[in-house]
């Protein structure tokens, strides 16, 4: 018989709190993970494979990937809506996937019912069928980008981690995953205010969301955070009717800061003093910790592009720069040494992937979109296949600050938080900004001047070899092919 | 000769590395690490850019065995090889002396060469000019044993010689036209010793052409020889006059002396002798670019000449043309006045060469002052993959050696036939500092005086960008009779257009 004494049960009951306390609250790992700064930037309607499909080593196109471009709606069981199968038609044609020679294009449609066809209860083959649908250029959907269009995110993918198991958390468009960032989860795109009956994705309603997100957190636990807005303009939020509605191209900068579209951060001035120009990202990087002036930089830092998100029809090298400019600040402060970058997109902006999204629930996941973890302590040119998604990040920042999650039995509750991507045993990376010139790490631009070098050795031995050889052979009697003249001049 | 020569290396090899490469060393120790397969200096150096690369391929020996992964290392084997051959040449000379005309002018001519401030200031450096120098004095003994002996050997080896030479540097092609007119001259070419010295020659160049297609750098070196031939003038006319005239000392005029002698004498060694000199420096002097260094292969000659000037024996000869006897006392008086120049020579060597050479700001000259120090802090403090730019192509080169970092320069010219085809030109700077392309400024003062222009260009950037200040190099100035504190270089932090 097993005697249970006080001496085994207090550690016993210390050490079960402890580990529950772990799974529920996420304690702090603070004390081992050399992490205090958070950058959060969301850039627009890509999919993983539209970006990184051909990167060495990556969960990619799959060779010989074809799609039929005439196909025909079936039945389908245990399939969410629309609960159709897409079958080829037999006069179909097939297209290859291909790389697009421009790095601008139109904008794919990519609302919820298309990417849902294009899923084809996940047979992912259904893209053409569903940009026909829209009369959507068939050729321009089924492109890819590679290397030589996007060098620099490329690049970091060798220094850093690229995630390739990343999911958008929302199978709908920009607002609905931009909530998901922040909230971990969506808000009815409906109430006072909006349309009835309208299928409308991005109508706030005019009093503005009643959504709980992480900035809240983080306030009450006095973390300091700020969301920076590239090109920011205070008076474009909820109580702008046009924003507010989604009716025009102001509408952008709400939907990508959905702070914007809550009351308290309009009108708290508090809050509200948080959301910021982007210009003082750099201001704040320059600032030291503990400087008096502004606090220095942020523990969390989101980032609201504008017209440099690479959504279509924005070039996508603008869209690189404007990250470059980001990271280029970071790593030359002093701030990068404990900081994670974490690079992600909003949608799958209506381009192919051939991973179906798991269903987690009603709305989610979308399509895979790429994702980079850029840190000193990021695993260098590492592929990281664990599952995640938007409220990954948010399960990160909850378990690095000690903050509970804002959805304990929803989805950040239950999201894998990066810690895969790091490897905080090995010394920290120097900071490499992306340089371009993509392929460069395990390249040697070596070989070609081994080669050269030989041919000068080679030749030089040979010359002197032969001076040596016919002075000796000369040396050695009246037989050398060296015939001596015998002029005497001087 | 082995104490002229140990002298020689003294002096070329005394505190070789105090201070730090100046551009031309950079890129040329970067290509001959590129060569050597240095991964990292790959990235900044390419291995074909203007010149054939002999030197570069004897400096990556020692590269190859060393490695390059320590800047000391490179630093030293870098000048090492070049000190040497340098040294190598005053040896050399002394053959060639004794060869052509006696064992006390081999002496002389070897000993003032030893002690010449120029060939010393220019031995210390990574150029390919005192090779070029070695492989001219090289092919002069050759060609003298072949006028001697008539041996073909020695056709032979003056191939070899000459076309190392040109592998040295194209210019190495200015011993032909020594070597057919002497030959032409003592009437002494046949066909037989004509080809001979052909197969040498384009065995020994063979590299040249066969690495160049191999690399397929040719349509480079043809922008290459259209820029050069293209290029304006950048000194006057009486540049070297004036700028070498210091750095030869009192050899100069003993050489213009024996220069005037030896044509009075017009021997076959005399005739060879100021073709050597003549030749090179003629082509030198109307070419429209000149350097400091370019006219090295010719310091040798200068002090041959000057030698002449003091061998007894000839110059009894001379006296007894014109007195008929020698007083015993200009025996003497040559003696003492040797002595005299030669002292004062090691004086002005040691005071203006190798030890003054600290505070020597001047690049082609010496090394220069902080680049170690800046190529550290770029090291330690910029992210790998930053962008540079810079007012000149000076500058560019030392950010890339010891920084590591691409580098770009204001200067260089977007007309390919207008810039050095190694350089790349630098597309609307404005467009690419604020886009971020390019993150650090760096302006220094060297540049900065030669290219007013592209300075307050550079300087009007640091001021639109809000250019923030991170780090300075500081030197010393020789002003008003005293040393003043100077900025030598700046390096700023610009955030493009996001950050204003």
């Amino acid at each position: 018989m097993i005697r249970i004494t006080k001496g085994v049960l207090v550690p016993s009951i210390t050490l079960f709190v402890i580990t529950l306390s772990l799974f529920t609250i996420r304690l702090p790992l603070a004390s081992s993970i050399p992490i205090s700064h958070v950058i959060v930037v969301m850039q627009e309607n890509r999919t993983f494979d539209h970006y990184f499909g051909t990167y060495p080593g990556a969960n990619g196109i799959p060779p010989g990937t074809r799609l039929a471009t005439k196909m025909i709606e079936g039945r389908a069981t245990g399939c969410g809506s629309p609960r159709r199968l897409l079958e080829p038609t037999s006069d179909t044609s097939w297209i290859a996937l291909h790389h697009l020679d421009t790095t601008r294009t139109p904008d794919p449609p990519h609302d919820e019912k298309t990417a849902r066809l294009a899923v084809d209860c996940g047979r992912v083959d259904g893209l053409i069928y569903a940009q026909d649908q829209k009369n959507f250029s068939v050729d321009i959907a089924t492109g890819y980008y590679d290397y030589l269009d996007i060098p620099y995110y490329w690049d970091l993918a060798q220094y850093y981690t690229l995630a390739d198991n990343f999911f958008s958390s929302h199978m709908g468009g920009s607002f609905q995953n931009h909530l998901f960032l922040y909230a971990a989860a969506d808000s009815p795109a409906s109430g006072p205010g909006c349309p009835s009956g309208t299928t409308q994705y991005s109508c706030i309603p005019s009093g503005g969301m009643d959504l709980k997100i992480i900035f809240d957190e983080l306030e009450s636990q006095g973390v300091p955070w700020k969301n920076y807005v590239q090109n920011y303009h205070p008076e474009i939020n909820y109580t702008l009717e046009s924003a507010r509605l989604g009716l025009d191209k102001l509408a952008s900068q709400l939907i990508w800061t959905p702070p914007l579209g809550i009351s308290r951060y309009v009108y708290d001035p508090n809050l509200n003093s948080k959301i910021q120009n982007l210009n003082n990202y750099f201001t704040d990087l320059n600032t030291p910790p503990n400087s008096t002036q502004s606090g220095g930089f942020p523990s969390v830092a989101f980032i609201s592009p504008s017209g440099q998100s690479e959504h279509p029809p924005g070039d996508i090298v603008l869209g690189q720069l404007f990250i470059v400019n980001l990271l280029s600040a970071l790593m030359t402060s002093q701030y990068w040494w404990n900081s994670v970058f974490i690079l992600t997109y909003d949608d799958w902006g209506g381009w192919y992937d051939h991973v179906a999204p798991p269903r987690i629930d009603s709305s989610g996941y979308g399509f895979r979109v790429p994702a980079l973890i850029i840190s000193p302590y990021a695993r260098s040119g590492y592929i990281d296949s664990t599952r995640y998604d938007f409220t990954s990040i948010l399960a990160t920042i909850e378990s690095l600050f000690g903050l509970p999650a804002l959805r304990p039995s929803g989805r950040d509750g239950s999201a894998n938080p990066l810690w895969n991507a790091f490897d905080f045993n090995s010394p920290p990376n120097a900071p490499v900004i992306p340089s371009g010139q993509y392929p460069q790490r395990g390249v040697s631009k070596t070989e070609s001047a081994f080669l050269v070098w030989l041919t000068y050795a080679g030749t030089f031995t040979v010359s002197i070899a032969l001076l040596f050889g016919a002075a000796f052979t000369r040396r050695r009697g009246a037989n050398s092919w060296f015939e001596s003249v015998q002029v005497q001049l001087f | 000769m082995i104490l002229v020569t140990l002298l020689a290396a003294l002096l070329r090899f005394w505190n070789l590395t105090s201070l730090g490469y100046n551009s031309d060393e950079a890129v040329y120790a970067g290509q001959a690490a590129t060569l050597s397969g240095d991964p990292l200096r790959s990235q900044f150096f390419s291995v074909f850019r203007a010149h054939p690369l002999l030197i570069a391929f004897l400096i990556s020996i020692p590269y190859r065995i060393f490695g390059t992964t320590q800047v000391s290392v490179i630093e030293f084997w870098g000048r090492a090889v070049v000190a040497g051959s340098g040294t190598l040449t005053v040896s050399a000379l002394y053959i060639l002396a004794k060869v052509m005309y006696s064992k006390k002018a081999a002496v002389i001519s070897s000993l003032l060469l030893a002690l010449l401030p120029y060939h010393i200031l220019v031995s210390r450096q990574v150029l390919l000019d005192v090779g070029l120098g070695f492989f001219f004095v090289v092919t002069l003994i050759f060609l003298v044993k072949f006028a001697k002996t008539g041996n073909l050997i020695w056709a032979f080896g003056i191939g070899i010689s000459t076309g190392f030479a040109v592998l040295s540097k194209e210019v190495g092609i200015l011993l032909v036209p020594i070597i057919l007119i002497f030959l032409k001259l003592r009437n002494f070419l046949t066909l037989r010793s004509f080809l001979v010295m052909v197969g040498g020659f384009f065995l020994a160049i063979a590299p040249y052409p066969l690495a160049t297609l191999q690399g397929g750098a040719s349509g480079r070196l043809l922008y290459v020889f259209q820029w050069q031939v293209s290029r304006p003038p950048n000194h006057t006319w009486l540049f070297y006059l004036f700028t070498l005239l210091p750095y030869f000392y009192l050899v100069a005029a003993l050489g213009v002396l024996g220069g005037l002698l030896a044509l009075r004498r017009r021997t076959p060694s005399d005739i060879l002798t100021l073709l050597w000199l003549a030749i090179p420096a003629a082509f030198f002097q109307f070419w429209t670019v000149k350097g400091f260094h370019y006219m090295i292969p010719v310091a040798p000659a200068v002090c041959l000449l000057a030698a002449r000037f003091f061998d007894v024996n000839w110059a009894r000869s001379f006296h007894v043309q014109l007195s008929r006897s020698v007083s015993p006392g200009t025996s003497r008086v040559f003696t003492t006045l040797l002595v005299l120049i030669t002292a004062s020579t090691l004086f002005i060597t040691y005071t203006n060469v190798v030890a003054a050479s600290q505070t020597t700001p001047l690049a082609g000259l010496s090394g220069l002052q902080g680049t170690r120090e800046l190529g550290r802090w770029i090291v330690a403090n910029v992210p790998e993959g930053s962008v540079f730019l810079t007012i000149g192509p000076t500058m560019a080169n030392i950010i890339q050696f010891y920084g590591n970092r691409q580098a770009y320069a204001l200067s260089i010219s977007l007309n390919p036939i207008r810039r050095n085809p190694s350089y790349p030109a630098v597309y609307n700077p404005d467009y690419q500092i604020a886009n971020g392309y390019i993150q650090y400024l760096a302006w220094d003062a060297y540049s900065g005086t030669r290219s007013p222009f592209f300075s307050g260009k550079l300087n009007s950037y640091i001021d639109r960008y809000h250019g923030k200040l991170l780090y300075t190099v500081y030197g010393t100035h020789r002003a008003g009779g005293g040393i003043v504190p100077v900025d030598l270089v700046r390096i700023y932090r610009v955030y493009g257009k996001l950050g204003t």
